[in-house]
């Protein structure tokens, strides 16, 4: 015997965008330059990070004051990052369900995936859109590897482009190689240390996601 | 006795459920549908927690396959014997027996369980992993699944896991040995699977491990369930574990 099945529709709350990317390439400190930037336009936000062993990337959000501690929540992954974001998020999801419940008002969770590798990327029934975040210091060949990541990403953020000149990385040849493999997906260039390029980030997602003009 | 009144005020499930199921585990679509739940591709949760070896291990005393299958053992035979599988029964049984007039008793078991589980890290788990079968689910389509997350929701239910996996696999019409196969199987798989990325067994060993289980599985599935008056539990060092567990800010696992 089977059980009746009954497609009803699963209450949708707060758009979810994922920032996913490798160890070390600024997912933390884009979230900290876009964190500000949303409160600021009005956008009422909140936060999941998906730390490996610790929540330090979570405990690092909530003392920056940009947002209250309570509207950032930690999950354990158990496992290298991707599992928690791709193959079984659904403690994601009950985490975004928890902030959908705490806050009716709710529009925005940023849901910041632990660092990984090129390979990583994001369930579709997680998020509406993810941007995935690189940077010069890991090398300019990283886009001409196809990652996962780096070809199916919404949005490819190169950051620390400051540093271009400094770890002899070719920054025009890099965005050119990610244009070519992106297949017209669009690539931002960011410096989160100063915010240079942030803006440009959030308004892409206010504009794609937010559907804000 | 616990459970033998009906909710009145429960809600209404709003269409056709199964009638009340007999043995559904045994034709193919039934075993297909355990086969599928069980699997750990299966969206559950499960990876996150490694039910008190992540501390155990950081403690100094799991070491080694030998440790690991230790701890095995007192999951299966110390703490889902006698109280997650009676649970997870009653809540199936009730189901199957009642239909949708089950789901005040389901409240209730739901919150037996709640009550009885001594340790914050076994009682959070098992509240996180319901509202994930809850909500893989419902967005399956199946019915009670979006009622009793409605509740969960609306209402703080604790939504636990064996009260949940016996509602939700009653709905589906699957056997009791069938679901007794499928919790314990998953646990196993989860506990090695934890073992396994922390270092502390290779794959070979982990299949091993789970084949060792099985003569102990098959003898708590062999022996009556108990009854919810006789729910009981005595793994001390897993309780301890759990404990010791909560405070860690370094740690991979859930629990």
């Amino acid at each position: 015997m089977t059980a009746q099945m009954d497609a009803r529709a699963a209450p949708r709350g707060a758009a979810r965008v994922g920032i996913g990317g490798p160890v070390g390439s600024g997912k933390t400190a884009l979230l900290e330059q876009l964190i500000p930037r949303f409160i600021a336009r009005g956008t009422d936000i909140a936060v999941i990070t998906n730390d490996l062993v610790t929540d330090e990337d979570a405990e690092r959000v909530r003392r920056t004051g940009l947002i209250a501690p309570e509207r950032v929540l930690a999950v354990e992954t158990g496992a290298c990052p991707h599992t928690a974001i791709r193959e079984d998020p659904t403690l994601n999801l009950a985490a975004a369900d928890e902030l959908d419940r705490r806050y009716p008002g709710l529009e925005l969770i940023l849901v910041e995936s632990g660092g990984d590798n090129l390979a990583s990327s994001f369930s579709l029934d997680l998020v509406d859109y993810w941007l995935f975040v690189i940077d010069v210091a890991g090398g300019d060949d990283i886009p001409r590897k196809r990652g996962l990541g780096v070809v199916q990403c919404d949005l490819l953020v190169i950051n620390k482009t400051d540093l271009a000149p400094h770890v002899r990385v070719d920054l025009a040849r890099m965005v050119r190689e990610a244009d070519e493999v992106r297949a017209g997906r669009a690539t931002l260039l960011t410096n989160c240390a100063s915010g240079d390029g942030v803006d440009a980030v959030v308004e892409r997602i206010a504009r794609e996601v937010l559907f804000d003009h | 006795m616990y459970l033998m009144r009906t909710d009145m005020n429960a809600p209404q499930i709003p269409f056709h459920m199964p009638a009340p199921s007999g043995d559904g585990g045994g034709d193919a679509s039934a075993m297909l549908n355990m086969l599928q739940f069980a699997d750990s591709f299966f969206p559950s949760g499960a990876t996150s927690f490694s039910w008190g070896l992540e501390s155990l291990k950081l403690d100094g005393k799991v070491a080694g396959a030998e440790q690991v299958f230790e701890l095995l053992s007192s999951h299966v035979e110390q703490r889902w014997a006698g109280f997650d599988r009676p649970l997870m029964q009653a809540a199936r049984d009730a189901w199957s027996q009642r239909g949708a007039a089950a789901l005040g008793e389901a409240m209730e078991l739901d919150r037996l369980c709640e009550a009885m589980n001594l340790a914050r890290g076994w009682r959070d788990a098992s509240r996180r992993l319901g509202f994930t079968q809850l909500r893989v689910h419902a967005d399956l389509g199946l019915g009670i699944a979006q009622v009793y997350l409605d509740q969960v929701r609306a209402s703080g239910l604790p939504g636990h896991l064996p009260v949940v996996q016996g509602l939700l696999w009653g709905a589906y019409g699957l056997s009791p040995a069938g679901c007794d196969a499928m919790v314990a199987s998953g646990l196993c798989t989860t506990v090695v699977g934890a073992a396994l990325r922390m270092g502390l067994i290779g794959h070979t060993d982990g299949q091993r491990l789970i084949a060792r289980a099985r003569p102990l599985i098959a003898r708590v599935i062999a022996s009556p369930v108990p009854s919810l008056d006789e729910l009981w539990t005595g793994a001390p060092a897993l309780d301890v574990a759990a404990m010791r567990h909560e405070p860690r800010r370094a740690r991979l696992f859930a629990n």
